[in-house]
């Protein structure tokens, strides 16, 4: 994130001229402060029509681009496939722009999102990022995805190539959805939350593209990332958090199902990945309680807590009685599908009814712009 | 010269280190590190390169190093190290997973 600089003092309506006059970088920068400004407000319809301020046009359709970093560290890279053109040789190019495109169809389609903006954003991956670089992420801007071990001898490779799994890129995907909407710190319960809706969504990418039924989906995030030398069905279960893999050399899935098993740590920024397992189990159950595709009903009540309710410093607690909350406005008091969420979360040992306390207030408005912008 | 890597986050969430001396390797490679180090001119590195921790599933890495005249800790991201760092960190991450087995 760049450091704070002379538009962080200018007030909005002179951010606001530049953001429509400016040069492109100007345009960025006054955008970024001042949607960073309005998230903290929680005013997420004023960031969404601020950052078209930036734009001359919006489309209407996906547009990807994937690039080729060729090994190297620059991004994007070298461009290797645009949006439209036929698939080409490199395996890799190809899973990035197809599972790009699921999950664009998936947001688009089933909750009338036009991409991670919610304003026609392109979708821009880069692959072959380093040399034996065995992870993907999301850098604000785009995807990023390593090749697994391909520089290691055959007997020593653990990890395949990043781009194989759906879900996982429906997961960097969704952390883009999540940087627009609720914009969850990645910390603690609130990383944990902003993790588990990556898997959620992850998850629904992979079973919308099968069409299948809640009951009959794996719920395995990254099925196929790791190679026949690793003892584990994929990266993190939904199903049974903890169970997906117990391997001599990458350990035990450290995955807890429930409250009582929550991980303090230091690591993995409060344990992000860990304790992602509770909300994740929570929502599998939620799913194959309420029965038929997942993404329909359950998938619509996190999708609407995402966008519309949560907080960046949201808790466990409040996160579930807002799903709970939620799932009573769509479908009803009461309902069946509101008893499912409270089920679910009932599961991992908490009360959905309850409310749960108010998030401390950050120390004054500096210290939360500096959060937010990246600067703690 | 003695090293300790550590690399935790990414999109598993898991932390994997490794601890050496410039001797375990083989001279080539041993003569390659150190060249990289004095290029860098590690102990003048500050020592938290901001680490963004709002960049999901990126890596953080630690790195520790001591010579017979300095010793020095950096902590740094993949979106946060330096270009000129990269083949430091990307070497470092070679021979940390290649003692894996």
């Amino acid at each position: 994130m760049h450091r704070i600089s002379l538009y962080c003092i200018l007030p909005p309506h002179m951010l606001k001229e530049i953001a429509t006059k400016g040069s492109e970088a100007q345009k960025q920068m006054a955008v970024r402060n001042l949607v960073a400004a309005s998230r903290m407000r929680g005013q997420r319809q004023d960031a969404r029509e601020l950052l078209s301020l930036s734009r001359t046009e919006v489309s209407d359709a996906i547009i990807r681009t994937v690039y080729d970093a060729k090994q190297g560290s620059s991004l994007p890279g070298a461009p290797a496939r645009n949006e439209g053109d036929p698939p080409v040789s490199d395996q890799t190019v190809n899973e990035a722009y197809d599972f790009s495109g699921a999950t664009y169809e998936l947001f688009k389609n089933i909750y009338s999102r036009n991409s991670i903006d919610g304003n026609g954003m392109r979708l821009d991956s880069t692959v072959h990022y380093q040399k034996g670089y065995d992870n993907a992420f999301w850098n604000g801007q785009q995807m990023v995805y390593g090749d697994g071990d391909e520089d290691l001898p055959v007997d020593q490779q653990l990890f395949n190539r990043f781009t194989k799994a759906i879900d996982v890129v429906g997961h960097e995907l969704t952390h883009g959805v999540t940087q627009f909407e609720a914009n969850l710190t990645y910390y603690q319960q609130s990383g944990a939350l902003n993790e588990s809706f990556s898997d959620v969504f992850g998850a629904l990418v992979k079973q919308h593209h099968r069409q299948q039924l809640a009951v009959d989906a794996d719920w395995i995030i990254g099925e196929g990332l790791f190679t026949s030398n690793v003892n584990g069905k994929g990266i993190r279960s939904m199903k049974a958090p903890g169970t997906a893999y117990n391997d001599p050399v990458l350990g035990k899935d450290p995955q807890p199902d429930h409250m009582t098993d929550y991980v303090n740590t230091s690591n993995d920024n409060g344990g992000v990945h860990i304790n992602s397992g509770i909300p994740n189990y929570a929502f599998f159950v939620t799913a194959t309680e309420i029965g038929g595709y997942a993404w329909e009903k359950a998938g619509l009540v996190w999708y609407r807590t995402l966008k519309d309710k949560l907080k960046f410093d949201s808790n466990f607690q409040q996160c579930a009685y807002l799903t709970w909350q939620v799932a009573g406005e769509q479908f009803g008091s009461g309902s069946v599908e509101q008893q499912a969420v409270k089920k679910g979360w009932s599961a991992v040992g908490i009360d959905a009814t309850q409310s749960g306390s108010t998030p401390t207030p950050s120390n004054g408005c500096l210290p939360s712009l500096l959060q937010k912008v990246g600067i703690r | 010269m003695h090293i300790e890597f550590e690399r935790s986050g990414g999109f598993m969430g898991i932390t994997a280190s490794c601890s050496f001396d410039l001797s375990e390797l083989q001279d080539t490679d041993a003569e390659q590190l150190k060249s990289m180090i004095e290029q860098l001119k590690f102990p003048e590195l500050p020592e938290n390169i901001p680490g963004s921790k709002q960049m999901p599933d990126q890596f953080t890495y630690t790195i520790f190093i001591q010579s017979e005249e300095w010793s020095h800790r950096i902590v740094t991201g993949d979106a946060s190290a330096p270009p000129e760092m990269q083949p430091l960190i990307e070497t470092l991450n070679s021979i940390s997973r290649s003692r894996r087995r």
